[in-house]
């Protein structure tokens, strides 16, 4: 054969050529289209596989007291996860896993079955576990830590701190109010991770860390709220109502003290705020806003006294009765016993427009502002949707509804001379590095009345205590002011007998007021007057602050209890200094003649206060009274801690300002100082405790 | 016999060693993984190089005659290894390998070069180049034989590389190209079988085709039965292939449809060529070969990894390579006159070639996975002492370019 020919016959097919060219030229074009066109589509792909962004969870920020003891803090637990991919023998694994951790072997081999790289297994499991599980090397399972809330004083103020979800999200109260500050922001940071899910830290991408949650400060006490809440209990022990609310605020900055709420009926798991969220007719103790109303317009002193007409009186067509009957009463007299009829005839006098126009000024029919979910707005109907009676409903507190806070934040207002403050739960909010990232501060709303009509309504209060209604709120040490209501409740055929609202709300101490509080038991049973009821309350929780000095001004406050000469209770200028009498008086009924413009009362110090001039002296419970030898302004008694829980060790000693060290759990064994030692405040006592170390 | 032994196309062997030490290297970046279990490759493939020099040396040595009169033992001898193999034991579903102890070699390699050196004998005793079918029959069965041992493995790329290497010698043989068609046509038959409107678009075509050319009637009854045969039996032979090769064929088809099993492959090996961009990620600095989302990165993916690394530049560099490799082997069959020496050189070349295509087309997804080596610069001894013994081949037909002046 001719190669030559050969040669040049193959070249002829150049068609064939063509054909390899167009293969080669799309080969060609498949590596631009890839690398040169897309290539920026393949980079998004090649590193939404490669990396993997790790979410690092920011701690959740504590809740704490206005004395800084913590109420939520987070508890770090454990959780068992699987790598099923990982797990080659499944017998051999179920075998050992269950050497370990006790767990259902048919569960456990479902749960493997699943199959891929993450399985979480079991929550919560116990340190010992998580030694056990890191000693035996199981190929297969992992262990993670992740962080609970964590309430160290268990049920205690629990309505108002709230809960969490799983997530550490907020669900109520002031975990949910809160929630922006409390939870912080996520870190994270960049894995490089393999075909087989292994990762690799990966050092070119930046760690962005964790902003933690900020702490929250509250305006609560906890040594107050605790007092609140046993007080409240043995309320509710005594009457066996079904539900039962108390608010302490102070009455010079807004602040909540203190707010417990009880139930029997409702679930443990979700407990309410009923002070915040619960609407009621309050009753006689919102008699205030008429008085208030008529002692602002001027026209009406104290001493004003009107008909009332022995008991029952015809109105509108309506027929009104009194507990007890009365005939002629002054107006304050008309708060001290609490007349209906002459309540409906004030704020008939004062009119509907007014009375209307003094409970908005108060406070009612609008939310207060206070940071905590769910505040309704209560119901305060305007003038031109009130029917025939409805001037004399209002007047006895009937035909609007309120909330515990709503009442609490109107009597503040006469407490503090006048002004309508927003109150407020949180006092200030620190960022994880210790600067102030908001702090509370006393909102005025407005000016409801002025101090004169403050003051001439203190003085109805004081003597409510005194001789009227509320005796039973009445302390030993030191004057209160106070005003009880007894309201029936609404059923199916309107108003029924036997189910009320009783409700109290007092100041104390009553001339300078440090705590305002507003007592409601929802439905007692037997007792039901708000005086029997409520006050007992208001009483039990005062006389425990005085007991504890958790008031940080105790001490000042019990000096004034302890000078009897010098009748002096400076709360605001409408009260002014008395002549030294040199014996107690009781309240005197109308201004001294030398006072013609400023009326000034008189108020009786505290019985068997010659006691006190014995220097400090010793309360207990009991009422026993005996000198002391020592300081308790600077200094402390420490208790006996032995035998309590350290939960319970830690709250007396937070509670007395003593520093408590400890390790360890369980009960106290021991004690150093011994009990009874006096030490300064501020001091440390050392435990020791029979479980743990 | 001195000429031969030491003149060199220094050309030739340069372009030769910069890939096959291109090809180590890669190796060597291939073995580079987050894991750490970083099998060591490139090392065997070192001294795997050696002894592909050592057979190119080798070689070198032997006259051309000498290895025309081998052609038809070494091609009986490749046929028996290729029926030895299918007694050993399936490595990942192919029983493509004669292992004895640690060292093993893959017969189907040796038996392409042996098939290409019985057709180049073949081909050297033709008077007249073949004008019809019937003179096709003799080469046809030549490479049928290899073929089908190597499906039998199974081994489909392979095959494929048979069917071209058959196509290209028939063409280097002088065969009118259309008859080297008619005779593959029921193999274009058998693909097409999967649409039915396009299968029928063929036959019309074909018919038309046999139409216009008027060939024998021999051709003509081959032809109809023949690729009317295909279409009717093709289904029961596509549920006689594996199960992996029915994936890859599927997989080819529509890779996105099982991005996480089967359609794996394509889609890393694109998104490690993709994400190399111009100049690539730097030579060690793959991320989809370091973190083993390249699959197989050592042999069958190995192109991926340089176009990851190097980039589009870096795939321009090897197909320049390649091509001016595969143009120096064209321009030697075709100086050298005697028809067994060119017809060698070429059907190497075709080889080299088939290789080529099949496998970078396949690491972009133009062709199906079918787990062709890619020439020197994939993982594995015995296709690298293939590749450096055509390279000896060729020089070996370049040295005896001029008979007549010798």
């Amino acid at each position: 054969m001719e190669p030559q020919r050969l040669i040049l016959a193959r070249r002829r097919q150049a068609w064939l050529y063509v054909l390899l060219l167009l293969f080669g030229a799309r080969l060609a074009w498949a590596f631009v289209d890839i690398q040169v066109l897309s290539h920026s589509r393949y980079v998004v792909d090649a590193q939404k596989q490669q990396k993997k962004r790790i979410e690092i969870p920011p701690e959740r920020g504590i809740i704490e007291d206005r004395n800084g003891v913590p109420l939520a803090v987070n508890r770090e637990q454990y959780a068992i996860y699987l790598v099923p991919r990982h797990i080659v023998d499944v017998d051999h694994f179920v075998e050992r896993f269950t050497e370990v951790v006790p767990f259902d072997e048919a569960v456990l081999r479902e749960r493997v079955a699943e199959g891929g790289w993450y399985l979480r297994l079991v929550k919560g499991i116990t340190r010992e576990t998580v030694k056990k599980l890191e000693e035996a090397e199981i190929d297969g399972v992992g262990i993670e830590s992740y962080q609970v809330r964590h309430y160290p004083y268990g049920d205690l103020a629990d309505d108002l701190l709230g809960r969490v979800d799983v997530d550490n999200v907020g669900l109520e109260g002031v975990e949910l109010f809160y929630d922006e500050a409390l939870r912080g922001t996520p870190g994270f940071t960049v894995h490089q991770r393999d075909a087989l899910g292994k990762e690799y830290p990966n050092f070119t991408y930046p760690v962005q860390a964790p902003v933690h949650g900020q702490t929250v400060q509250l305006t609560i006490d906890l040594g107050l709220q605790e007092i609140v809440e046993d007080a409240l209990d043995s309320a509710m022990e005594r009457t066996r109502a079904r539900k039962g609310s108390v608010v302490v605020v102070d009455p010079r900055t807004g602040e909540i003290l203190a707010m417990a709420n009880r139930s029997p009926e409702e679930d443990p798991a979700s407990p309410r705020n009923y002070a915040v969220i619960d609407q009621f007719e309050p009753g006689s103790t919102f008699k205030l806003v008429t008085v208030a109303g008529l002692y602002e317009e001027g026209n009406t002193a104290p001493t004003d006294s009107l008909f009332c007409e022995n008991g029952t009186w015809s109105w509108n067509g309506r027929t009104l009765r009194d507990v007890h009957p009365y005939g002629y009463l002054t107006v304050e007299q008309v708060i001290e016993e609490s007349s209906n009829i002459c309540a409906a005839k004030l704020a008939d006098r004062l009119g509907e427009e007014d009375l209307y126009d003094f409970a908005r000024r108060f406070g009612f029919g609008l939310p207060t502002g206070l940071d905590f979910p769910g505040e309704p707005r209560g119901l305060l109907k305007r003038p031109d949707e009130w029917g025939s009676m409805t001037t004399a409903s209002v007047a006895m507190g009937y035909e609007v509804m309120v909330t515990s806070v709503q009442m609490a934040m109107a009597y503040a207002a006469i407490a503090n001379g006048g002004e309508l403050l927003r109150p407020y739960l949180v006092r200030k909010i620190v960022r994880p590095d210790g600067t102030p990232g908001y702090s509370g501060e006393p909102q005025r709303v407005r000016q409801v009345v002025g101090p004169r009509t403050a003051s001439l309504i203190t003085e109805a209060l004081v003597k409510v205590v005194e001789l009227g209604t509320a005796q039973s709120a009445q302390i030993e040490v030191l004057p209160v002011a106070g005003k009880t209501g007894t309201a029936l409740k609404t059923g199916e055929n309107g108003y029924e007998r036997g189910r009320y609202t009783s409700t109290f709300v007092g100041f104390f101490p009553a001339v300078d007021p440090r705590y305002v509080v507003f007592v409601r038991i929802d439905e007692p049973q037997g007792a039901f007057y708000g005086g029997a009821v409520a006050a007992p309350v208001f009483r039990e929780a005062m006389e425990g602050t005085v007991l504890t000095s958790t008031m940080s001004d105790a001490p000042s406050l019990m000096e004034r209890v302890r000078s009897p000469d010098r009748v002096v209770w400076r709360v605001s200028d409408s009260f002014t200094a008395l002549p030294d009498t040199g014996s107690p008086q009781r309240l005197v009924d109308a201004p001294p003649a030398d006072s013609a413009s400023r009326w000034t009362p008189m108020i009786e110090p505290p019985r068997e206060l010659s006691d006190w001039d014995l220097g400090p002296t010793v309360v207990d419970v009991s009422g026993n009274r005996a000198p002391l030898d020592w300081d308790p302004r600077t200094q402390v008694k420490v208790p006996d801690f032995q035998a309590l829980s350290l939960r319970e060790a830690i709250r007396r000693a937070s509670r007395l300002g003593i520093e408590l060290s400890f390790s360890g759990v369980g009960r106290v064994t021991s004690q150093d100082p011994e009990p009874g030692e006096v030490v300064a405040r501020g001091s440390s006592v050392r435990v020791v405790t029979d479980a743990g170390g | 016999m001195r000429r031969e032994a030491t003149e060199q196309n220094w050309y030739l062997l340069a372009l030769a060693m910069a890939l096959a030490t291109g090809g180590v290297a890669l190796l060597y970046s291939a073995s580079q993984t987050a894991s750490g279990d970083n099998a060591q490759y490139w090392q065997f493939q070192l001294i795997w190089l050696f002894a592909a020099l050592v057979a190119y040396a080798v070689i070198g040595v032997v006259p051309m005659r000498v290895i025309e009169k081998i052609s038809r033992p070494a091609y009986v001898v490749s046929l028996f290894l290729l029926v030895l193999v299918l007694a050993f034991p399936a490595i990942s579903g192919a029983r493509s390998w004669i292992r004895m102890g640690s060292i093993g070699f893959q017969p189907s390699e040796f038996a392409k070069i042996a098939t290409i050196l019985v057709i180049a004998q073949w081909a050297a005793r033709l008077k007249t180049p073949p004008r019809g079918m019937t003179e096709l029959v003799v080469p046809a069965v030549l490479v049928g034989l290899p073929a089908t041992l190597t499906l039998l493995q199974p081994d489909l790329g392979t095959a494929i590389v048979y069917v071209l290497l058959f196509a290209a010698l028939c063409f280097w043989a002088g065969t009118p190209p259309v008859i080297v068609f008619l005779l593959l046509s029921p193999i274009v038959s058998i693909l097409l079988t999967f649409s039915l409107p396009l299968w029928s678009l063929y036959i019309l075509a074909l018919g038309a085709l046999l139409f216009v050319l008027r060939p024998p009637r021999s051709t003509w009854i081959y032809v109809s039965a023949t690729n009317l045969l295909m279409g009717i039996v093709a289904l029961p032979l596509w549920n006689q292939l594996a199960g992996y090769q029915k994936q890859r064929l599927l997989i080819f088809l529509q890779p996105e449809s099982d991005p996480r099993g089967a359609g794996w492959n394509v889609i890393q090996s694109k998104v490690a060529i993709g994400s190399g961009g111009w100049f690539g990620k730097g030579f060690l600095e793959g991320t989809q070969k370091r973190l083993a989302f390249l699959p197989e990165r050592h042999t069958d993916f190995i192109f991926s990894v340089l176009g990851e690394e190097l980039g589009f530049i870096g795939v321009l560099v090897a197909f320049g390579l390649f091509g001016l490799l595969l143009l120096e082997g064209v321009r030697i069959a075709e100086r050298n006159p005697d028809p067994y020496a060119s017809t060698l050189a070429f059907g190497l070349v075709a080889l080299i070639a088939s290789h080529l295509a099949i496998n970078t087309a396949m690491t972009v997804g133009m062709m199906p996975i079918t787990g062709l080596p890619l020439p020197f610069l994939s993982k594995g001894g015995s296709f690298l002492v293939v590749c450096f013994a055509a390279v000896a081949l060729w020089r070996k037909t370049w040295i005896e370019r001029s008979p007549v002046r010798r």
